[in-house]
């Protein structure tokens, strides 16, 4: 027995491999996937009830299922391949064609497990067409190509039915299923909300309270005054851009074509429509304006050069974006239209549990799926010292993302939103820091690295001595920091441990480097 | 200063420090840990398949090595042409089919991208054409579907079979 566990073992601990296709980063900075993990905390015991179509099971089972004489099957139908891992076996399929993918399929069970791995499929669609289209969305991945395939070449479709494939374990296969099914209720803790929700705020009181100590809020009376609230649901845009072409992560496609899979798809991260043309291919944007408190925008000096700021988001339940910081150290508020979205964010200076940056910032290392750090590391944030600010934001409200906080966005039903990043003076110096120190991570500006020169220059042109003043103050201020830190020779984790409420939390919204995040 | 690698059956290798870093895994060692001169142990890699993978590392070493980007991106297009296979490579890969998933698993384990490329695309161009029943053969794979399940995999799967 011994000998036959040997190919499982080895294969939970290969190192990272990405086999899903990654979704769209948003900040720039590329994202590297962390293995499968199967957590197995109280609150996740439920989730793992759920029974896999074709009788996958999670490799815990496998002693279980072998005191009971039911055999592994892996190791004899994967013959020479058995030593390879889980990761492995994959990769070595992603390279396949539909036509040798569906002959391996025949060979064995195992081989029919890994096969018709629902990633392989929908990367061989988006693959062969993903820019002409892969028609309409049916069922899953692999009915949708065979459809097509079949259409093209006047071949007979037969539908799938599952066979149950006895004594098959894969923490891998497994997880991605359950990451497709579990519950998002369950999963993603709705219950908790501890986010301020405000109306009636003039002004000087959402900069005195929010803007400019870079707290996140919630909005509730400007959404509801917009033409798009009430107004904007999947038919009328069927019905007014039903034909134009969005995008879709890698993805351009029709809007036609892709409400059809957001209603049919059932995977583990769904292709989230993030599209940031909308404004010029249709007239969506005459249908809200940007509310008082965000109306400054330094970032405006720069016309249509300036860096991508406004994105139309669509999605079915269970899409959304992996933690992430946003793009050159911009604020952003995103409106929900229609639908519901569970916000879990974390100030500057904390990194959220499962999330591992380079010590550069350039790449973030994340669980695979936003449901799998749900799944994983959600009931981590609750015995950490600083709790995330939570919540689910509904239809007709508005969040506030300040600068520089860690954020993910789970859409607890299908959803409609409005999202735009800007540069308001609060966030201007850690902006103009970002552009000059960070160049290679600048990102969605035709500018590239020289953003910052193109932007001073603008900005000099209609405010001379704006940016002097600031980044001499700048630097007076992160000098004597930097001197107060060395002299102190405090650590992050002794602040922490001695303030009694935790930090200060965001106070003065300088990325999310530890050394610019402190409230001293 | 060469580099000093132990297979699995204790069989040492006295290598080029240059050769030895065509693998990722021995670059970073070397890096953190230094040459300190002892034998690096590589208990997953047996040394019949260690001396083919040298081998291979050898005829490589002056390939530039590309950045993380560019890797990425080249491993990508890559990946996609089974066929470009250049004619050292195609010799140096007509292997036993046993073999062959080993140097795989020791590409992975080592983490040499190109060899382990190579090894992959090979195993790809091995399925083109062929049935299930010549796959098993090829592969030591034991068929364990009933004849009904055998059947109706079958009929789910002949829309891809080439024209």
């Amino acid at each position: 027995m011994t000998a036959s566990l040997a190919p499982f073992e080895d294969a939970s601990r290969k190192r990272k491999q990405a086999i899903a296709s990654a979704p769209a980063s948003l900040n720039g900075a590329s994202r590297s996937k962390r293995p499968r993990t199967i957590a197995h905390t109280p609150s996740s015991k439920h989730l793992l009830t759920v029974q896999h179509p074709q009788g996958i099971k999670p490799l815990g089972n496998f002693l279980f299922d072998s005191s009971r004489g039911i055999r592994e099957c892996r190791s004899a139908g994967l013959g020479y391949a058995a030593a390879l891992s889980d990761e492995l076996v994959l990769d070595l399929l992603s390279r396949l064609q539909p036509a040798e993918l569906c002959r391996l399929a025949q060979c064995s069970k195992a081989l029919y497990c890994f096969a018709y791995h629902e990633d392989l499929w929908r990367a061989l669609t988006v693959r062969l067409y993903g820019q002409g289209g892969w028609g309409t969305f049916a069922y899953n991945w692999r009915e949708t190509l065979k459809k097509k395939i079949c259409a093209e070449r006047k071949r007979t479709f037969v539908r799938d039915q599952p066979i149950q494939v006895d004594g098959f374990y894969s923490d891998l296969l497994f997880t991605s299923f359950r990451c497709a099914s579990a519950p998002l209720r369950e999963l993603c803790g709705v219950e908790t909300d501890n986010i301020d929700r405000r109306s009636d705020l003039t002004y000087e009181t959402f900069m005195k309270e929010y803007g400019t100590p870079n707290r996140p809020v919630i909005i509730t009376d400007v959404v509801t005054k917009w033409p798009a609230y009430g107004k904007w649901s999947t038919e009328y845009l069927l019905e007014h851009c039903g034909d134009k072409i969005f995008r879709a992560e890698s993805v351009d496609i029709p809007f036609r074509d892709y409400v059809t899979y957001a209603e049919q798809c059932n995977e583990e991260a769904p292709l989230y429509l993030f599209d940031k043309k909308f404004a010029e291919n249709t007239t969506l944007a005459e249908d809200y304006h940007v509310p008082l408190y965000f109306k400054e925008d330094f970032f405006s000096v720069l016309g249509d050069q300036r860096p991508d700021y406004q994105w139309l988001i669509i999605g079915p339940a269970r899409s959304g974006s992996t933690f992430h910081v946003d793009p050159n150290s911009t604020s952003a508020w995103n409106a929900v239209i229609t639908g519901a979205k569970k916000w879990v964010m974390y100030p500057p200076e904390v990194v959220p549990p499962g999330v591992f940056p380079s010590p550069d910032g350039s790449e973030v290392t994340t669980p695979l799926s936003l449901s799998e750090w749900f799944l994983n590391f959600y009931m981590e944030t609750k015995n950490s010292p600083v709790k995330p600010v939570e919540c689910v934001c509904r239809a007709g409200e508005m969040v506030f993302v300040p600068c520089g906080w860690w954020h993910c966005v789970m859409n607890l039903e299908p959803s409609i939103a409005l999202t735009q990043n800007f540069v308001a003076t609060s966030n201007l110096p850690s902006v103009l820091r970002f552009l000059k120190y960070r160049r290679d991570q600048v990102s969605g500006s035709c500018y590239g690295t020289e953003l910052y020169e193109r932007f001073t220059e603008a900005l000099n042109h209609i405010n001379p001595g704006l940016i002097y003043d600031i980044e001499a103050k700048d630097d007076i201020q992160e000098n004597a920091k930097i001197v107060n830190r060395l002299e102190k020779r405090e650590s992050f984790w002794d602040r922490i441990m001695k303030s009694d409420e935790g930090i200060n939390i965001g106070a003065e919204g300088r990325g999310f480097s530890f050394a610019f995040g402190g409230d001293d | 200063m060469p580099v000093v690698l132990q297979a699995s059956d204790n069989q040492q290798f006295t290598i080029e420090k240059a050769v030895a870093e065509r693998s990722m895994l021995l670059k970073n060692m070397l890096e953190d840990v230094g040459e300190a001169g002892e034998p690096i142990p590589l208990p997953n890699v047996a040394g019949s398949i260690l001396k083919k993978v040298i081998e291979y590392c050898e005829h490589h070493k002056e390939d530039p090595v590309p950045s993380a980007e560019e890797d990425k991106d080249a491993f990508e297009s890559s990946r996609r042409k089974a066929d470009d296979i250049d004619e050292w490579d195609a010799q140096f890969i007509k292997v036993g089919n046993e073999e062959l998933f080993e140097i795989i698993l020791a590409a992975n384990y080592l983490d040499i991208k190109p060899l382990l490329d190579l090894g992959c695309k090979t195993v790809a161009n091995m399925i083109k054409g062929k049935t299930p029943e010549q796959i098993r053969e090829m592969f030591n794979i034991e068929n364990d579907f009933t004849p009904e399940e055998e059947d109706q995999i079958r009929r789910e799967n002949e829309w891809a079979a080439d024209a």
